[in-house]
C-alpha cells in the first residue's frame, strides 16, 4: 500500500484510492474517494495537488465531511455550540461536556475557495451590505442564512474586544438578523503594570494578572451559558480532562511540526500541514477522530523520515509562512516554485501551545486565550515568529495578506520591519484572494524571486 | 514644547479625567497630513497619529482599542511620544465590562502622572466634573461661534456640524457615522448651499458622542463611577456589542428631529461603520446615502454628486 511520497491530482487520487481499496485498506466511517467531495461542490479540489498517503486521504476526508458530521450529530441529539473568533479556547470548554460539539462558523472563511464561489454565501453577504472590502469570513453570513454548511447551533458565542473589525462587524450583522449571540470580551494584551503580577502565558508572552482575572471572569460567563444550554455543569474536573485531551492533540501537532519543518527532506506537503494544524482549533468537530487522524499522519511522517523519503527535492527553500491563506492552492504554489514549508504562524499559535496544568483549569484557559497572537502588539507576534524562524531554520519569511482584513495593512508592515531589523532573513508580503487565478502569474513571480534570493545567498 | 497637553480622539476618553490630573485634554481633530494613508489604512486613524506626533502638539497621546486600526497605530505612536492604549470594552452590559473600563481609567491615571499630572482627590474630580457638566448643559447649539465661546475648547469637545447650518426651511438632514477630519468641513457648507440643514450630527465628532449629563448625587458619592457611567454606559457607537445603544439613539433622534434624509459618512476601510450602512438603510425609514471619505482628498466631485443624490431623493 505504501508508495513513494508524491503529490498527486484529484484524478490520480481516484486510481490511488482504487488500489488502496484493492489492497484491503481500512477506512474511517467518513472515508471514501476524494472525488465525491468534488461532485458535491468542492470544486477547488480539482486544482489542488494532494499528498498520496492513506493518512492524508483520511485527513482530507475528515475535513471535508465536517458539515455532514455536524448535521448527523445534531440529529443524534448532541448539542451544537457555534463558537466564533477566539480560535481554540471555548471549544475546550464545550468538548469537556457530555454530548456536546463545538465548531467555528468562521471556518466558512475557506468556502469561497473550496467551493470555487459556487454557493450563494458571498452573494448573501453582499446583499446584507458586507461586500468584498471585508475579509472572506463574510461568507459566514450566507452560511447562517442557507444552513448548508452547518446546522443552526444551540448556542452561539463570540469573543469581541481586541479582535479584528471584520469579524466584530460581521458577527454584529448576524445578530441584527435575529441570532442571539453571547458576547465575551477579550481585552488587548498589554505589558503587565509594575503594580500587578506578571504572568507568563503559553508560548512566552506576558500578561498582567488583572487581565488574566478579567478573562477568567468572562470565561465563567461563557461556562454558565454552556451549562444552561447543555444541562451539565462545567466543573473543574471536566475542564481538567478537556485540557488534558487538548494537550494530547497539541503535543501530536508539536511533534508533527518539528518533524516536518526540520527533516532534511520535506516529509509532508504544505497543504496537508495547514489542514493538520487547523484541527487543533476545534478538532474539526470530533476530538477523538482528530487524535486518530494526527496519529496516522505522524506515523506516515516518521516512516518517510526513516527512509529519507520526501515529497520535494532536498534543496527546497525553507519558508516560514505567516497568516492563513484564502486560497489553499497557494500552498501548492510555494512548492511548485521551489519552496517548502518550514514553520507557520497562522494566527492561532495559542491553539498549539501546551495549556498550563499547574493552575486551576479556568485560569489556564484564560492564560491560553490571552496568548492569542492577534490580541497583542504586532511586536509580540513578530518576536514569536522570529523565535520560530530560528528554531526551524527557515531561510525566508512569507507574510500572506488576507484581502479586506482590517489588521493586515498595518500589522504586515510592522512584522516585516521587525524581522528585517532583527535578522537578515528575506521577507516578502503577498496578498492572496480566495481564488488566485487572477494574480497567479504575479504570485508565482514573487515566490520564485524569493526562492531565487535564498538560493543565491546559499552559494555566496 | 507643549505643556501638559494630552491628545486623544476617542469619545470614550473622559476629558474631565485628564483635566482633574491638572493636564490639558486635547480632543484632536486631525487636518490634512503630509504623508497619505496607504491602502487598507483608515485615513482618520492615520491622520490622527500624524497630527499627534507634530512637535509641540502634545506631551502624550491616548489611543483606544475601539477599533483594530487605532489599536495598532498606538504601537507606532509609542516610538516617538508617551502613549497610552486604553482598553475600552466592546461589551457593555456586564459588571465585568464596566469594571474593566474603571480599571482602565485608573491605569490611565498612572500614565497621566508620568506626564507630570497629579492624582486627583475625589473632591478635585467632583469639581472638575461639575465644571465640565455645567459647560455642557449651558452650551448653546444655536451657532458655531456661540458653541466655541461657551466651550473654549477646554471641555475636550469637537465641533458638531449642525452648528454650521441653522437656517430654517431647508431639508432636514442628519449626518451619521464615523469621525470627520478638518478637511471634511466642506461637506456642511455644500449641504447648506444645496438647500439642506443639518439638524443632527451623529458622527463621531458630533453630538452623538457627548457623555450623558452627570447625576449630581452620584458625583458626590462616587465621582469616578459616575464618570464611567456617563461615558461608558451611554455613548452609542458602532463598535459596541451589542450595538443596540446606537440604533436606539438613531431611531429616537431621527423621529424627534423630523429628519428627512441621512448622509452616512464613513472613512474608507472602516469596517465598523461600513457594516452599519445596510442596516441603517433598512431600519430608519428615511433615504440614506453613504459617502466614504479619505480615499482621495481631491475626490470632492464624486462625493458632491452623492450628496446631491440624497437631496434629490428627499426633495
Ligand atoms: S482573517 Fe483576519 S480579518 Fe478575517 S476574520 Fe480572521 S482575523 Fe479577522
Ligand atoms: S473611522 Fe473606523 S477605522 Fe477609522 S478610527 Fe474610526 S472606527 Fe477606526
Amino acid at each position: 500500500m505504501n508508495e513513494p511520497p508524491a503529490q498527486i491530482s484529484l484524478e490520480q487520487w481516484h486510481h490511488r484510492y482504487t488500489s488502496l481499496r484493492a489492497a484491503g485498506f481500512h477506512e474511517a466511517p467518513y472515508g471514501g474517494p476524494l472525488e465525491r467531495h468534488f461532485t458535491a461542490g468542492d470544486y477547488r479540489l480539482a486544482q489542488l495537488r494532494f499528498d498520496n498517503s492513506a493518512a492524508a486521504l483520511r485527513l482530507w476526508n475528515f475535513l471535508l465531511t465536517e458539515t455532514e458530521r455536524l448535521f448527523a450529530a445534531q440529529r443524534a441529539g448532541k448539542k451544537i455550540i457555534g463558537t466564533m473568533k477566539d480560535l481554540g479556547t471555548v471549544p475546550i470548554m464545550a468538548y469537556a461536556l457530555p454530548d456536546t460539539i463545538a465548531f467555528y462558523p468562521d471556518g466558512t472563511w475557506w468556502i469561497p475557495c473550496i467551493m470555487r464561489q459556487s454557493t450563494r454565501d458571498l452573494a448573501i453577504a453582499d446583499s446584507l451590505g458586507i461586500d468584498e472590502s471585508f475579509c472572506p469570513v463574510r461568507a459566514m453570513l450566507g452560511a447562517f442564512e442557507t444552513h448548508q454548511h452547518f446546522p443552526p447551533p444551540d448556542l452561539l458565542i463570540c469573543s469581541v474586544g481586541a479582535t479584528c473589525d471584520d469579524f466584530s462587524a460581521i458577527a454584529q450583522r448576524l445578530a441584527s438578523r435575529g441570532l442571539a449571540i453571547l458576547w465575551w470580551e477579550i481585552p488587548a494584551r498589554r505589558t503587565p503594570e509594575p503594580t500587578e503580577e506578571a504572568i507568563a502565558l503559553p508560548g512566552g508572552f506576558l500578561a498582567g494578572g488583572r487581565q488574566v482575572d478579567f478573562v477568567q471572569a468572562e470565561l465563567q460567563r461563557v461556562s454558565a451559558a454552556l451549562a444552561k444550554t447543555v444541562g451539565h455543569e462545567v466543573t473543574d474536573a471536566r475542564l481538567a480532562e478537556g485540557i488534558t485531551a487538548a494537550n494530547r492533540i497539541r503535543d501530536m501537532l508539536r511533534q508533527l511540526r518539528n518533524l516536518v519543518f526540520t527533516a532534511p527532506r520535506c516529509p509532508l506537503p504544505a497543504l496537508e500541514m495547514l489542514i493538520a494544524e487547523m484541527l487543533a482549533i476545534h478538532y474539526c468537530s470530533d476530538r477523538q477522530q482528530t487524535q486518530e487522524v494526527l496519529g496516522e499522519l505522524l506515523a506516515e511522517v516518521l516512516r518517510r523520515i526513516a527512509v529519507s523519503a520526501g515529497t520535494l527535492p532536498a534543496d527546497a527553500v525553507r519558508v516560514f509562512w505567516v497568516n492563513p491563506v484564502a486560497d489553499l492552492q497557494a500552498m501548492n504554489l510555494l512548492e511548485e516554485c521551489g519552496g517548502r514549508l518550514c514553520g507557520t504562524e497562522f494566527m492561532f499559535c495559542h491553539a498549539l501551545d501546551p495549556i498550563p496544568t499547574d493552575v486551576a483549569p479556568m485560569e489556564a484557559l484564560a492564560r491560553m486565550a490571552l496568548a492569542d497572537p492577534m490580541i497583542g502588539p504586532s511586536a509580540d507576534r513578530a518576536k514569536r515568529i522570529m523565535h520560530d524562524v530560528r528554531q526551524f531554520g527557515a531561510e525566508a519569511v512569507l507574510i500572506s495578506r488576507i484581502p479586506g482584513a482590517s489588521h493586515c495593512a498595518l500589522e504586515g508592515s510592522a512584522i516585516r520591519a521587525i524581522i528585517q531589523r532583527e535578522s537578515n532573513v528575506p521577507v516578502v508580503e503577498i496578498e492572496v484572494p480566495p481564488l488566485n487565478e487572477g494574480v497567479r502569474a504575479s504570485l508565482r513571480t514573487r515566490l520564485e524571486a524569493l526562492v531565487e534570493t535564498v538560493r543565491r545567498r546559499r552559494t555566496s | 514644547m507643549a505643556s501638559g497637553i494630552v491628545a486623544y480622539s476617542s469619545p470614550f476618553v473622559p476629558a474631565e479625567w485628564i483635566a482633574a490630573h491638572r493636564l490639558t485634554p486635547l480632543r484632536l481633530t486631525p487636518g490634512p497630513s503630509v504623508v497619505a494613508a496607504g491602502a487598507g489604512i483608515c485615513p482618520f486613524a492615520h491622520d490622527f497619529l500624524q497630527a499627534s506626533q507634530v512637535p509641540g502638539v502634545a506631551d502624550g497621546v491616548i489611543f483606544t482599542t475601539t477599533c483594530d486600526q487605532m489599536r495598532r497605530f498606538a504601537e507606532q505612536a509609542r516610538a516617538s511620544l508617551p502613549t497610552f492604549l486604553m482598553n475600552v470594552p466592546a461589551t457593555w452590559q456586564t459588571t465585568e465590562a464596566v469594571g474593566l473600563y474603571v480599571a482602565e481609567l485608573r491605569r490611565m491615571s498612572e500614565f497621566l502622572i508620568t506626564l507630570g499630572g497629579h492624582a486627583p482627590t475625589a473632591e478635585e474630580l467632583r469639581q472638575t466634573m461639575e465644571a465640565f457638566d455645567k459647560i455642557r448643559r449651558n452650551g448653546s447649539f444655536e451657532s458655531r461661534a456661540q458653541w466655541e465661546k461657551d466651550r473654549g475648547g477646554a471641555a475636550g469637545d469637537t465641533l458638531p456640524m449642525n452648528l454650521a447650518s441653522s437656517e430654517k426651511g431647508f431639508i432636514r438632514i442628519a449626518l451619521v457615522g464615523g469621525p470627520l477630519r478638518k478637511q471634511d468641513a466642506w461637506i456642511a457648507e455644500h449641504l447648506q448651499h444645496a438647500g439642506a440643514t443639518i439638524v443632527l450630527d451623529a458622527t463621531e465628532t458630533g453630538e452623538r458622542t457627548l457623555p450623558a449629563p452627570f447625576d449630581e448625587a452620584r458625583v458626590r458619592t462616587d465621582p469616578l463611577a459616575e464618570l464611567a457611567r456617563a461615558y461608558f454606559l451611554t455613548i452609542p457607537d458602532a463598535f459596541r456589542r451589542p450595538d443596540s445603544l446606537l440604533h436606539d439613539y438613531l431611531s429616537r433622534e431621527v423621529q424627534a428631529r423630523r429628519i428627512r434624509g441621512i448622509l452616512l459618512i464613513r472613512c474608507v476601510w472602516c469596517d465598523q461603520w461600513h457594516a452599519q450602512v445596510a442596516r441603517i438603510k433598512d431600519s430608519l425609514g428615511v433615504p440614506v446615502v453613504e459617502i466614504d471619505l479619505g480615499q482621495d482628498d481631491h475626490d470632492t466631485p464624486r462625493i458632491k454628486t452623492r450628496i446631491d443624490s440624497l437631496l434629490d431623493m428627499v426633495r
